[in-house]
């Protein structure tokens, strides 16, 4: 048995045939004349950039625009005056082009490398593959990877264009000698959830053709496994093949309990989430907290930074409901620029909806990216840690405004956003029956309205327990929630983390709740635990149902 | 004659996908744009250029532009600076 070791790009394994692709030995054209190899270059650089944008299209749709844009990248590389001028004058000094575009390439590859940065000189490889592009075009040589059965592929390096043309059901993981965890195919091979190690160094071409595992986790090559091995992987990858096949029909299962439809939903924090909400199946998202946004810079965002933001994920959601919750900050967040004062309760301060209202400016900024996403897809606005009717009205005011402005500068939006508010605190669930007449749902933060009822800090380790589960006054909380939006004809959902404890899911259905959720990995589990609530029903009024 | 200096917040520094993104916004204007890091400068309009400056995680770096649409091309460039988060 022997191990190589590289970097596991995706944290999977698989046992299958290794099949290693020799790199195609360079074809020699002879050289045809300075205008020929002028010419040559230029219909390369035209056709791959024709490429590339097909590649962009193909790449957005099965990984999102932001995967995508390597290949708009590489367009612009081709445009670059720099790296078009030195190609030229090497042919015009007598390379043939293929041989201009290797010298070329070199000399802007070992400027990447001399900037010092380990992230520069992987860059190099991009330099490498736009280069090897415009060669195989030249050659006539299609670059692209062509498989009969499904094996784990071993080569050099994958370039972004082969990554994502190769068919996903012949290739059950690939490794690659080059390549680090920032080098493409890992980037890509993650988001195709294909097995992969890179950088292993040099190919075992004995190994050609041999069962081998590869085990992402690790970032091993195991050649010639033992027995004991073997069939430890052997059960892993099936225990994953059965899993990634359960999760595959529960994800397009619509769940309905005694009749009724309960949408489960995801929640969650940035758009590289969303990759993950649409692999569990989600309904849609049920919460989607903006504060990294507003995280991880020395000034606010921008307008077009959010918008940028919210229409990734609007996009990629489409026809399902995705929930955007306003800024919800308080002066227990460290957010430098923001120069909260210190307060001596900042679980009792200047937070949520009250922090927006004061700070009118960053509120309508917020506001008018969601209502520019709006077009995108189909969105909705949450206001978090509402007390009263007053802040409803006032915020609605300040949504009215904007919504004004963006006509007035003829920027489309949504005439369908819904406005609905977080019940976290013990005031708005007393004032539940008012607040559904304002406001188009209700989704209930557990978390929080467990703390503001049981004043008690889930943090604290000595009273912690009395946020444990659902106590009994968070459970009459929830039970007069439900009742007044039903009674207001609004739907109500949870969001917060009991949303995912399943020992109390028919307590929320029976309340009335539609909504659950929860963390994108969760949605399988509390779809399962529905469906059996579901079955349980029928079997109680004795409806034979096949589920 | 527009300057605009920016301190650089991804930790990847001016990597190929912020890189492109400059270059294409910056070549749709008249505007002669360079950004400088240090004793170098480079034409905005050209990738390897921008790349190699090494700019990275932290460092300043001064955007000038100077022509018929510089004030549009400021301004354009500033917000997809923020935009792309770098």
């Amino acid at each position: 048995m022997r191990v190589i070791y590289g970097k596991g790009a995706v944290r999977e394994s698989v046992l299958g045939k290794l099949k290693i692709l020799a790199p195609h030995p360079a074809k020699t054209n002879g050289y045809l004349g300075k205008d020929r190899e002028l010419y040559l270059f230029r219909q390369s650089v035209a056709k791959a950039k024709k490429e590339y944008s097909e590649l962009e299209a193909q790449a957005s749709g099965k990984l999102g625009s932001s995967e995508a844009g390597i290949f708009r990248i590489y367009g612009v590389m081709l445009e670059d005056e720099d790296f078009l001028t030195e190609t030229e004058s090497l042919i015009k000094a007598g390379n043939s082009a293929v041989g201009a575009i290797k010298e070329s390439a070199k000399s802007l590859a070992l400027l990447m490398k001399n900037t010092g940065s380990e992230y520069m000189s992987e860059r190099a490889a991009d330099i490498y593959s736009v280069s090897e592009k415009l060669i195989s075009i030249i050659e006539g040589e299609d670059d692209r990877i062509s498989l009969t059965e499904p094996v784990i592929l071993a080569c050099r390096d994958l370039s972004p264009a082969q990554t994502v043309s190769l068919n996903r059901n012949f290739v059950l993981g690939f490794v690659t000698s080059e390549g680090g965890v920032n080098s493409h195919t890992a980037i890509l091979a993650k988001a195709m959830n294909i097995p992969a190690v890179v950088g292993i160094g040099s190919l075992p071409t004995d190994a050609d053709g041999k069962t081998v595992i590869l085990d992402g986790e690790a970032g091993m090559l195991i050649i010639d496994p033992d027995p004991v091995t073997e069939s430890r992987y052997r059960r892993k990858t099936a225990d994953a093949l059965e899993e990634r096949s359960r999760l595959e029909k529960l994800s397009s299962v619509k769940v309905t309990v005694g009749g009724k439809r309960i949408s489960v939903c995801s929640n969650i924090g940035k758009p590289e989430d969303v990759k993950d909400v649409l692999k569990n199946g989600s309904d849609g998202i049920g919460l989607y907290r903006t504060e990294f946004l507003f995280m991880h810079g020395s000034e606010a965002p921008s307008e077009a930074e959010q918008f940028e933001a919210y229409k990734n994920v609007t996009e990629r959601m489409s026809n399902a409901e995705t929930v955007i919750r306003t800024l919800d900050i308080g002066a227990d967040k460290q957010v430098p620029y923001l120069n909260l004062k210190n307060e001596p309760n900042p679980a009792l301060g200047l937070r949520g909806i009250r922090f927006c209202i004061k700070y009118e400016d960053i509120f309508k900024t917020q506001l008018r990216a969601i209502m520019r996403s709006s077009v995108y897809g189909k969105v909705s606005i949450m206001l978090p840690m509402i007390d009263t009717v007053n802040e409803v009205v006032h915020a609605k005011r300040i949504l009215y405004s904007v919504k004004d402005e963006l006509r007035s500068e003829g920027i489309r939006f949504s005439p369908d956003v819904k406005l609905g508010i977080m019940i976290e605190t013990p005031a708005a669930v007393l004032s539940s029956r008012e607040l559904a007449k304002e406001v188009e749902f209700f989704s209930v933060g557990t978390n929080d309205l467990i703390q503001y009822t049981m004043a008690a800090d889930r943090q604290n380790v000595d009273v912690s327990y009395l946020c444990d589960g659902m106590p009994e006054s968070v459970r009459r909380m929830l039970e007069i929630t439900g009742k007044n939006a039903s009674d207001a004809g609004i739907p109500a959902g949870i969001c917060g983390e009991l949303a995912s404890d399943t020992r109390y899911t028919e307590t929320f259905i029976n309340f009335g709740f539609t909504k659950l959720s929860v963390s994108p990995p969760l949605v399988p589990k509390i779809k399962d635990s529905l469906l059996s609530l579901d079955k349980r029903s029928h079997e109680l009024t004795g409806i034979r149902t096949k589920i | 004659m527009k300057t605009l200096e920016y301190k650089v917040k991804d930790k990847n520094g001016i990597h190929a996908r912020p890189a492109g993104t400059l270059v294409s916004a910056a070549k749709q204007f008249d505007s002669d744009i360079t950004v400088s890091f240090g004793e170098k400068t480079a034409d905005l309009k050209k990738i390897f250029a921008v790349m190699s400056l090494g700019v990275g995680f932290g460092d300043v770096i001064t955007f000038s532009f100077d022509g018929s649409d510089e004030d549009t091309a400021a301004s354009t460039i500033n917000d997809t600076l923020l935009r792309t988060g770098l």
